[in-house]
């Protein structure tokens, strides 16, 4: 996942959504302890207060737990992980639809559409 | 820090001043030979011409050198104080003062090394001269053995009363313009930093300013002695040191007076008054 | 604890005529990445020379940790000119045998090691190696101190992208937890989401010292956008 960061939103939000699919997608690891803030707003090009403030955030929504010695690892708790991933998905479609309602279609046309695709896959 | 500005400085130039006394000390020893040479009877003018280039060659080298090592001390002052090193110079952790003394020591010690370099091979060339003529020609060596066996017995002729007195002085006088020599250099090129706009041109213009201006002040100080030796005769007294002695040591106090005066100022020009570019 | 860096009504004439620095008053606080922004000719490398100690004001005082320009502050600043300043003839190799003597901050193993991975050989001459090089390795020296602030002139100018990246990262993995970063630059949109604060200077004046993240949340627009209505001709 790289970071391919927009000037027009906010930093910290970008930063925030890049870590949750890293953890999601499995690079980092359950358990595993993720690179210092320094190390990743360095990797980012980003200021290391504001990745302080991203990882902080990603602490509050229990996705990494600060470690006592220092350094953050990713949380063990498949369940939070897999629940990350359904919220993400869930605003994925949220969009999608939104954006479908605003060409016209209803949701039954969006779900006809969606299985026509597949089939001709 | 002082220590350690002179420990870099002394790293950075010591190499070209050395080459350049090795050259002049090299040229002192092949005019030398020169008279060992079987050119000087040769019926081709053009040998023994080549002869006295060779040796007129190596006195205008004594003199470039002299004047090449202090062209290498200004441009490098210059470069290192007030062109894009000086961003380097002047944000290091050190003081003006100990920026300026690293430079005063250094440029005077190697003005003293120069001076001694100059010496040396001028020893070089008559040693070697000598050496080389003396197995062609005894009557020259065995002159010139006796000479030197005489030089005791002359220093105690009352023409040479004074002669210690005036060694000392003149000793003192090439000592202190060392310094005095750096002093001007350093003190032109740091006052024509004032012309911001040709800093180079006022440099030269300071130098040529300030060298007039040593001049003048030794002229009217010396006026004293000159007219005192005027009225008790000279030409009358057994030894000329006596006077000598006092012309020098007058200049070096002068060269003292001189350094101590523009040291200060550009001590003053660099902590107030710096604008690098 | 004084503040990192405060300046009074500092003033720079050149010449008698030009102004440079009008009563400027700024305060430069700890542990930020600062950009000091503004066009050509602002007077932003003025003011840098000035608490560098390389110009001296006309009127007014800096204060860098509570002392003026001096052989203090300069052992606490680590700066980085907009030119190539380093003596050409001398090798990478004495250039940090040099820092290493006269900054007590500095880490040569750090300057090494990043020398290292951009395959610079230790034994080169300066005036051998090309221009983005040379400007890489007074970077490398610059960043491998520990200082309390340090100033980067411009640093990002007339450089690719891949070399921006590098600059930029080199800052970030370097710059000591507790100091201060004081970037200049006229080109916002390359470094703007390093920093953390932002100074426009116009006309030898303080026209705005922000955050930028209250800048975007109250102009709702980006820094870059920001600064060219702020600056528009």
């Amino acid at each position: 996942m790289a970071w391919n960061l927009d000037s027009d939103r906010p930093i910290y939000a970008q930063i925030l959504e890049v870590m949750q699919l890293r953890i999601i997608a499995g690079q980092y690891r359950p358990g595993e302890r993720i690179p210092s803030v320094r190390e990743l707003a360095s990797e980012a090009g980003v200021n290391p207060n504001t990745m302080q403030k991203a990882l902080a955030e990603l602490e509050k929504e229990g996705l990494v737990m600060a470690q006592r010695t220092s350094g953050r690892i990713v949380t063990e708790d498949m369940e939070m992980i897999r629940a990350t991933r359904n919220q993400l998905a869930k605003e994925q479609i949220q969009e999608f639809i939104d954006k479908m309602e605003k060409l016209g279609f209803n949701k039954k046309e969006i779900v006809t559409l969606l299985e026509q695709m597949e089939d001709k896959e | 820090m002082l220590g350690k500005l002179l420990k870099h400085e002394w790293k950075a130039v010591w190499k070209v001043p050395t080459l350049l006394i090795g050259i002049v000390m090299l040229a002192g020893l092949v005019a030398g030979l020169t008279f060992a040479m079987p050119i000087w009877n040769s019926d081709w003018v053009g040998l023994p011409m080549s002869g006295v280039m060779l040796i007129l060659t190596f006195f205008f080298g004594l003199s470039g050198v002299n004047i090449g090592i202090i062209i290498y001390f200004g441009v490098r002052y210059y470069k290192s104080m007030f062109t894009d090193e000086g961003y380097l110079t002047h944000t290091l952790p050190v003081s003006a003062r100990e920026l300026l003394l690293n430079k005063v020591i250094t440029m005077s010690a190697w003005n003293l090394i120069t001076a001694a370099g100059v010496i040396v091979s001028l020893m070089i060339f008559g040693g070697v001269a000598f050496l080389s003529l003396a197995p062609l020609d005894g009557a020259f060596a065995r002159e010139v053995t006796r000479a030197l066996a005489e030089l005791p017995e002359l220093f105690s002729a009352s023409e040479m009363a004074g002669f210690q007195a005036f060694c000392a002085s003149l000793i003192l006088m090439l000592l202190t313009s060392a310094f005095s020599g750096t002093m001007i250099l350093i003190g032109a090129i740091t006052l024509g930093q004032m012309v911001r706009k040709h800093r180079i041109l006022g440099a030269i213009g300071a130098y040529f300013a300030i060298n007039g201006v040593v001049q003048m002040v030794n002229t009217v100080v010396m006026m004293p002695i000159m007219f005192n030796s005027m009225n008790n005769m000279w030409w009358e007294m057994d030894s000329p040191f006596p006077i000598f002695t006092g012309f020098y040591t007058v200049m070096s106090l002068v060269f003292v007076a001189v350094s101590i005066g523009l040291y200060f100022l550009c001590e003053y020009l660099i902590k107030r008054q710096l604008e690098l570019e | 604890m004084s503040e990192l860096v405060e300046i009074n009504n500092l003033t720079k004439f050149y010449e008698k005529k030009k102004l440079a620095l009008d009563h400027m008053n700024l305060t430069i606080p700890r542990g930020k990445i600062i950009g000091l922004l503004g066009p050509n000719g602002s007077g932003k490398t003025t003011l840098i020379k000035l608490i560098n100690g390389l110009l001296v004001p006309t009127e007014g005082v800096i204060l860098v940790n509570g002392f003026r320009p001096g052989p203090e502050s300069k052992a606490w600043v680590s700066y980085l000119p907009e030119r190539t300043y380093f003596q050409g003839s001398m090798k990478v190799k004495e250039l940090i045998d040099l820092f290493a003597d006269f900054y007590q901050d500095f880490r040569p193993e750090r300057a090494r090691e990043m020398l290292a991975n951009l395959r610079i050989s230790e034994e080169d001459r300066l005036k051998t190696l090309s221009k983005g090089t040379k400007e890489k390795v007074q970077l490398i020296m610059v960043m491998s101190r520990q200082a309390q602030l340090y100033i980067l002139d411009e640093p990002i100018a007339g450089v690719d992208p891949a070399a921006r990246d590098y600059i930029l990262r080199t800052i970030i993995s370097n710059y000591s937890e507790e100091a201060t970063v004081l970037i200049s630059t006229h080109l916002i949109t390359d470094i703007e989401q390093v920093l953390d604060e932002v100074i426009f200077i116009r006309d030898g004046r303080v026209v705005l010292q922000d955050t930028v993240e209250h800048i975007r949340e109250s102009r709702g627009k980006s820094v870059d956008g920001f600064f060219r209505e702020v600056f528009a001709c």
